[in-house]
């Protein structure tokens, strides 16, 4: 069975994630009211949101041939995870920043370059798994959609921050590559399991 | 008794339905919460004047409300002389301003950006402005008409002082009884005592919104303060901070470095006597060194890091509005022009043309090399202006260019703001550079341009010599006088003291106290110079009093 498209989600299923997503956001936007400077902080923990819900989003998805609801919820946070990413560009581009020119400017053309890709990709990827039938689905899309996110944060996250953020890069990173390992592990081939 | 899985089922997906109904409710809330800050803070860019009057600089204290019921609900710490002495406006020595709409005096201006941050705030903040203390008052006799003058340092501001009484207040708490531990007694101030005072003084009412950022304000100062007491002790409260055993840096001066020590570079910096006199800004363009030890080259780093020093933040400091502010208020000082002595004092005598022309040549055999010369509208420079005088050579009190850390100061400034930030310093502007910073044969005092000469009292970094008189040895340098509102001495050129400590004048200056030395630029001639001549002295001060 090919689970390449969150199909027959539950209120559960739907629940488990909006509420942290939701949880999440209002963190991201109501937590810097308390000190700081508000739209920087803003921008900072968006990233620390979306970074929350990707570890599942990308952890689950590696799973999703378990059965039908561990590929649902890995769609599920992989979408509530672009929302928060969203939320994080417009912030970073609109507010930080003085528009998508400036970004380049301020951030260079490597890095703006490489985020702009991801967000083109996470979202062309969230609009076809909700949107297209399933024979429209494209494994490979999928794959490099989520090897492109996970590359872009855990470099920036262990490599480029320092401080608390950087501890989370390698919760991140260790999870996600535990996880790949375990997924590999466990792999077998399609007629063995038939057999 | 059996349970109905059908029920519980029913009761499960409501209980779902319910939690995603609140969460999109309360994501709704705060997306409108958002749509409203955006609206909360619209920036004003003045023009360069109004920038240096009411634009804020990133110095939000507290919200208006609160300080407009704070004199009146601490009484004891802004009328510490008692209300018949005058208005906390008064005791302070700020200056009244009947253009502020808020009845708030001269360099207190409002704006919707909250302390340190500049996010926007539904309660409008009381922030400072240049003017603050860049403004003064000159009168010859108590009660007569002052005139009053953007430019010079405050005579009469005692701003730490009041930033005392603001502490005390802030950690006021109610009394307890005896054996009880004080400690544990509610805070005086809170947000329904500000409320109900705030209500009385001018029958109007605080919103929710404003209710609720008052708290939010008062609770993070408050740990701020509580913190801090660690560090820096308590604030005195009751107006000791007035006295000159309490609080030694009295009016018209500043602990500037001491803020920047404890701010950027997280030191206690507790019992260093680097007082600084507020310094005038007559034609800022004519010079290539700002703050009396020349360290640093560049307008916009002094006054940027100035803002630093009295509480703006390098967040704040990148707010478009503050920004404007800043950079207009510079190009105001850069080209502002004192008024002449006989604009100032038409009712006291005329200066004689030929004492005049003598005092001219005394100046310019004495004085001319280091300070340079008017020049019609111009200034020429000497020799050495714009020279740092090494300590060595100028003899005056030392302490503001030998405290602890000043070698590791340049550099903490230039890492304080981001490269990208609009103030981002230049490390090649701000001294001791990092190949001098142990030589402390170098460290002295700028030998600037002294247009304005006669306004520019008290005397020397630390505001230690009255008058012009004094400065140039025509008569001695008083040991102790008294500070606050001082007359204006047209003869001396320079400020009066009276014999003993009074109600206006409540400040005992003790030349023997550190920081305080008034030592040094003993020039034409040191006061027991052999060769000093009185007359010359006399013309030399004709001179000076038409720089």
């Amino acid at each position: 069975m090919n689970h390449d498209k969150p199909k027959a989600v539950t209120l559960v299923q739907f629940t488990v994630v909006s509420a942290p997503t939701a949880l999440l956001i209002l963190w991201a936007l109501l937590a810097p009211e308390l000190g700081g400077g508000l739209d920087l902080g803003r921008t900072k923990l968006t990233i620390w949101a979306t970074t929350f819900l990707l570890i599942p989003g990308l952890g689950l998805w590696l799973f999703r041939t378990a059965g039908q609801p561990v590929a649902n919820l890995g769609y599920l946070f992989w979408t509530g995870a672009w929302l928060v990413f969203l939320l994080h560009a417009y912030w970073a581009i609109f507010i930080i920043f003085d528009g998508i020119a400036d970004t380049f400017v301020q951030m260079g053309t490597l890095i703006a370059g490489g985020n702009f890709l991801l967000l083109g990709l996470w979202s062309l990827d969230v609009l076809m798994i909700w949107l297209l039938p399933a024979r429209w689905q494209s494994s490979w899309m999928q794959l490099v959609a989520r090897l492109l996110a996970f590359l872009i944060f855990a470099l920036t996250l262990v490599v480029l921050r320092g401080g608390a953020i950087q501890i989370l890069g390698f919760v991140f990173t260790g999870i996600l590559v535990i996880s790949a390992l375990v997924r590999a592990i466990v792999q077998v081939p399609a007629k063995t399991v038939e057999a | 008794m059996p349970v109905s899985n059908r029920r519980l089922n029913y009761v499960w997906r409501v209980v779902l339905w319910v939690t995603n109904a609140v969460l999109l409710l309360a994501l709704a809330a705060t997306g409108y919460l958002i749509y409203l800050e955006g609206r909360w803070a619209e920036p004003v860019f003045r023009d360069a004047p109004e920038a240096f009057r009411r634009g804020t600089i990133g110095t939000e204290v507290m919200p208006l409300p609160v300080a407009l019921v704070l004199p009146d609900l601490f009484p004891h710490h802004f009328q510490p002389a008692g209300p018949d002495a005058g208005s906390w406006v008064e005791q302070f020595g700020f200056l009244d301003d009947p253009d502020n709409p808020d009845g708030l005096p001269v360099g207190f201006t409002t704006t919707h950006y909250r302390p340190r941050s500049a996010a926007p705030s539904p309660v409008p903040f009381v922030a400072l402005t240049c003017a603050l203390c860049h403004t003064t008052e000159f009168r010859t006799s108590d009660g007569a008409e002052p005139v009053r003058l953007l430019g010079p340092g405050s005579v009469s501001i005692n701003l730490f002082a009041w930033l005392d009484a603001f502490q005390s207040s802030l950690l006021e708490r109610a009394p307890v009884p005896a054996g009880d531990d004080p400690g544990e007694a509610p805070f005086r101030l809170t947000v329904p005592t500000i409320q109900a005072a705030y209500e009385e003084k001018t029958g109007e009412s605080l919103s929710l919104m404003q209710r609720v950022m008052i708290g939010l304000w008062l609770r993070q100062i408050r740990d701020q303060f509580v913190e801090n007491i660690a560090r820096f002790d308590e604030p005195y409260g009751n107006g000791r901070s007035r006295d000159e055993d309490v609080t030694p840096t009295g009016p018209t001066r500043t602990l500037a470095f001491r803020t920047l020590l404890r701010n950027v570079m997280g030191y206690p910096a507790n019992d260093l006597p680097i007082h600084s006199k507020i310094a005038t800004i007559y034609n800022q363009g004519w010079r290539e060194r700002a703050q009396f030890d020349g360290s640093i080259s560049n307008p916009e780093s002094r006054s940027s890091l100035a803002a630093v020093a009295a509480g703006a933040t390098a967040d704040n400091l990148a707010s478009p509005e503050i920004v404007h502010n800043i950079r207009e208020a510079i190009n105001y000082t850069l080209a502002l022009a004192p008024p002449k002595f006989s604009e100032i004092f038409p009712d006291d005598g005329q200066t004689d043309p030929e004492a005049v022309s003598r005092g001219r040549q005394v100046y310019r055999s004495h004085c001319f090399d280091c300070h340079g010369d008017r020049s019609g509208d111009s200034w020429e420079p000497g020799p050495r202006t714009h020279e740092v005088v090494a300590l060595s050579e100028i003899g005056t009190d030392p302490e503001r260019v030998m405290f602890r850390h000043y070698d590791e100061m340049p550099d903490a400034l230039y890492r304080y703001f981001p490269k990208e930030h609009p103030f981002a310093v230049d490390r090649s502007q701000i001294f001791p550079q990092p190949e001098d910073a142990d030589n402390l044969d170098i460290r002295g005092y700028v030998s600037g341009p002294i247009d304005g000469a006669f306004l520019r009292a008290p005397y020397l970094h630390n505001a230690s010599v009255l008058t012009l008189a004094e400065l140039i040895n025509l008569e001695p340098r008083r040991p102790v006088f008294y500070r606050g509102w001082n007359l204006y001495d047209t003869d001396r050129a320079g400020f009066a003291s009276p014999t003993r400590r009074d109600a206006r004048r409540y400040f005992r200056f003790d030349t023997s106290a550190p920081g305080n030395a008034n030592t040094g630029h003993d020039y034409p001639w040191a006061i027991d110079d052999p060769q000093r001549d009185p007359a010359a002295l006399a013309d030399l001060l004709a001179y000076l009093k038409t720089l």
